[in-house]
């Protein structure tokens, strides 16, 4: 008789921490952001300062990406190798939501860099927004049309 | 509301259940004490302590070290084809890459590397040749005063001997021109602790750029110096190379520009990894006649590392020199250590005190120095000659800790284990780029000490409600270092980690029948998690894992072996942003593993005993947390193998990933810039992959003498 006492008990041992232990499997303490508006952070890191060296001919931009992380302090030099006047103007990056909360994310205005003229050298200190992801930059010079974008990525 | 809602849960259950009924009543005239000692059949370390004997680690095909861990409940190691890295341990919510997070020990060697820039606390345990693997004990939680650094998760001991006294030569040839070789020799003059193993391993590997080579050798002397002395030693020399393809992106293997298993034809060029290894352990063991044990086993262990890792393709600008971009993201991670150390315990023959209660102590110290030359640079991949250096640091390290544990039996049922456990950790560093503009610049100088003392208790308490079934509760705090080369100075040079579990487990008598259902929860000051852009593993904040590990391992018949276990588990992490968490990236939410194997005699071959064994083993992980959003594909593993033996030859045939199903070895999600195209091309997010193994056969000779 002794084993069949045991199979209950063991029965109801048995379903009674099953069923605590999958409500506490099942159950999280994730702290996500108690504002609805402050985005996410994918690799969890922020603040990190960064150099930045960017050339620009009449073609094209090199590098043809930068990248730095969130809320970061970046001293950029923009250098006109080319033969015409060039600027620097980074485009927001769309963030569509139904939650009432900006629907884009953009670089601050002193990331701007009015047009530099050929060989010369302009160097600029802002901070990079907090919204991760991959921001094209360009010049907004008219006769640029021939000039390829850039990237920013925002890790 | 909570049902019996997964069949594989509901049958695991049923079988746990229905298996307790079947069982006898236990024999009064049961050897108990050899039950205790050769298979801890009621472990006062938490429920997830097991000893797994050689029929367990080989009841389906496992062909590296690493994979043997597969055969514990709640493990699931990873196949590799290649050499050099350690393999991936997934474990109660935690996907240990390399090793790091689970405390390894050879014989009384320490295996993890404490501050190895691949990961802290980095181990591999394929220097050990997987044949000369007696028994493995692990121990899942930090729940043990005696279980060191890197014990997060839990702890892997491994014990070496070749019971099978003589010698064997077993050739391999498989899949991709797959060649291993194999000798071993151990005298039968001497005991199963003493023998001389040797293995080669030569593979093209599947697909581009997966060529590996490994030569290892395993020795170990064991011999009583007199009646009540011991001495054992070990030596383990490794080395091993091989190339690596790199990740590829779904959206260009969707799209039919790339192959699961190729390699992007630009900037993935020169990626490898490059692992040598040589380890010296003694072992003096002194038995009174009292019955009280003493132990001293010093060590040295000497590792060289060198990875070449491209994940983003040629997103990175020098941070020295911001006109250098573009040349590629191929980072050359490099670690080579020097350590000394001992163990040392002195462990008291049980006291009785009256007839209810007896008292066990132990008292043990630990010591172990290190040094550290360590860097992370960027090279440029056709002429691998460096154009940003990110780290380059020597660092001293120090653990110097001591234990003290009691074991308390109260009336034959109460069995009280633990106590506390005290380390002193202790960094020097000297930073070659602090001050610099590199990311290692520290404010603090080149020069940097940091410096804690972590005491953890560890206490498990486990109550016989009948001889066959026991409940366990379990607390423990445990510690892992922290990433040396980037503390500051004075910080605390470690990660607490702080886990509690709650189960039962029931066993029968000559392990025909051994089930456990733990639930736990574990807290890590530190989580370490895979950023792309920075080329490796970084330390973020705190995370919590909760789950369910529930696992049943019966020998109902002689011939027959079978065990499954089902993990349940959330992994969440704060990251360094203020109130941000996420799902642990790669962690499967879900994992079931069964493994049934029969063997015994088959009759007999030209007047020769035949004998055989089948083994299968399966493993089902859900899909892995990529992003919080994001989630990768499932996982089906299905291992076949079998052996025929007839005296001294045997002839043998494993199939790994028998299904043949494409599967990545690890997928993550991040931004990269990957392109058949050379030069600097468009950026966008998506996921990379590394492919696991393909379909896989091997076959094996062996004769033995």
């Amino acid at each position: 008789m002794k084993p069949l006492v045991l199979t209950s008990l063991f029965r109801r041992g048995a379903f009674l921490l099953a069923t605590a232990a999958l409500n506490f499997a099942c159950s999280s303490d994730v702290r996500k952001n108690d504002d609805a508006c402050t985005p996410d952070d994918a690799d969890g890191i922020i603040d990190e300062p960064a150099t930045l060296l960017l050339t620009v001919s009449d073609t094209e931009f090199a590098p043809k990406i930068l990248a730095a992380q969130n809320t970061s302090e970046i001293t950029l030099t923009l250098r006109n190798d080319g033969t015409t006047p060039h600027s620097f103007v980074v485009d927001c990056l769309p963030t569509p939501n139904n939650d009432g909360c900006p629907t884009e994310s953009c670089f601050p205005s002193d990331s701007k860099i009015d047009p530099v003229p050929p060989g010369e050298s302009v160097t600029i200190l802002f901070e990079t927004p907090l919204v991760e992801g991959i921001y094209d930059f360009h010049s907004d010079v008219a006769e640029d049309t021939e000039l390829t974008p850039g990237q920013f990525i925002i890790q | 509301m909570i049902r019996w809602a997964s069949p594989v849960w509901a049958s695991l259950a049923c079988s746990f259940v229905a298996a307790t009924a079947q069982a006898e009543p236990p024999a009064e005239t049961a050897p108990q004490e050899i039950q205790v000692r050769g298979v801890r059949p009621e472990s006062p370390r938490g429920v997830g302590d097991f000893r797994l004997r050689r029929e367990l680690l080989t009841a389906s095909p496992r062909q590296q070290t690493s994979e043997l861990l597969s055969a514990a409940p709640g493990f699931f190691v990873d196949h590799e084809d290649g050499e050099g890295f350690g393999n991936d341990i997934y474990l109660r919510g935690f996907d240990l890459e390399h090793g790091s997070g689970i405390e390894m020990r050879v014989g009384s060697v320490p295996l993890n590397i404490p501050t190895h820039i691949q990961g802290q606390g980095y181990a591999d345990a394929n220097l050990i040749i997987p044949e000369v693997v007696s028994q493995i004990r692990v121990l899942q939680g930090p729940y043990d005063p005696r279980q060191g650094d890197a014990a997060i998760v839990g702890s892997a001991y491994f014990d070496l001997g070749v019971p099978e006294r003589g010698g064997l030569v077993r050739g391999s040839y498989g899949s991709f021109n797959q060649k291993r070789l194999l000798a071993i020799v151990a005298p039968k003059a001497a005991g199963p602790e003493t023998f001389v193993a040797v293995s080669g391993r030569d593979t093209d590997g599947f697909g581009q750029n997966r060529a590996a080579r490994a030569g290892t050798v395993n020795a170990q002397y064991g011999v009583d110096l007199s009646a009540h002395d011991h001495l054992r030693v070990l030596a383990i020399a490794r080395a091993t190379d091989a190339t690596l393809p790199g990740v590829v992106r779904q959206d260009d293997v969707s799209a039919g520009r790339i192959g699961f298993y190729d390699s992007y034809p630009y900037y993935a060029e020169h990626q490898s990894v490059r692992a040598n290894a040589v380890i010296l352990g003694g072992e003096l063991r002194h038995l009174s006649s009292s019955g009280d044990v003493w132990n001293v086993a010093p060590f040295l262990i000497w590792t060289d590392f060198r990875a070449r890792q491209n994940y983003t393709g040629t997103l990175q600008s020098s941070r020295s020199d911001p006109s250098k971009f573009g040349l590629g993201d191929l980072f050359e991670t490099k670690n080579r250590e020097l350590a000394t150390g001992l163990t040392a315990y002195a462990r008291r023959a049980p006291q009785r005190f009256g007839a209810s209660t007896e008292l066990g102590i132990e008292p043990g110290v630990y010591l172990r120095f290190g040094h550290t030359e360590q860097s992370k640079s960027l090279l440029e991949p056709e002429n691998l000659t460096v154009w940003d250096r990110r780290l380059a640091a020597g660092l001293g390290t120090l653990d110097a800790g001591a234990y003290l544990d009691f074991e308390l039996l109260l009336w034959k049922k109460l069995r009280i284990s633990g106590g506390p456990r005290v380390d002193l950790l202790a960094v020097s560093i000297a930073d070659q780029l602090a001050n610099g503009t590199s990311s290692a610049t520290n404010a603090d100088g080149a020069q940097r000490t940091a410096m804690g003392v972590s005491v953890g208790p560890r206490i498990s308490a486990q109550y016989s409600l009948a001889k066959p079934l026991s409940f366990v509760a379990s607390y423990g705090e445990g510690y892992r270092s922290l990433d040396a080369a980037h503390l500051q100075q004075g910080a605390t040079p470690y990660s607490k980690v702080r886990s509690v579990e709650v189960g039962m487990r029931a066993q029968l008598p000559n392990e025909r029948f051994t089930s456990t259902l733990a639930v736990f929860e574990t807290r890590v000051g530190n989580e370490l998690v895979f950023v792309a852009n920075n080329g490796g593993l970084e330390s973020q904040n705190a995370s919590v894992r909760r789950g369910i590990v529930a696992s049943i391992v019966t020998k109902p018949l002689r011939w027959l072996l079978a065990s499954a276990s089902l993990s349940i588990n959330d992994a969440q992490f704060n990251t360094r942003v203020a109130g941000i968490s996420h799902h642990v990236p790669s962690v499967p939410p879900l994992l079931f593993r069964s493994d049934v194997s029969v063997r015994g005699p088959l009759g007999k071959l030209w007047q020769r005993p035949l004998s055989g064994r089948v083994g299968v083993g399966y493993t089902f992980a859900s899909a892995q947390h990529l992003s919080d959003t994001v989630r990768g594909p499932k996982t089906n593993a299905l291992n076949v193998g079998g052996e025929l033996r007839s005296s001294s030859i045997a002839v043998g045939v494993d199939v790994y990933n028998a299904l043949g199903l494409l599967t990545a070895d690890s997928s993550d999600i991040y931004v990269s810039n990957w392109s058949l195209q050379p030069g600097q091309q468009a950026a966008s997010l998506a996921i990379h992959s590394v492919a696991a193994p393909p379909a896989t056969v091997l076959g094996s000779v062996t004769v033995y003498f």
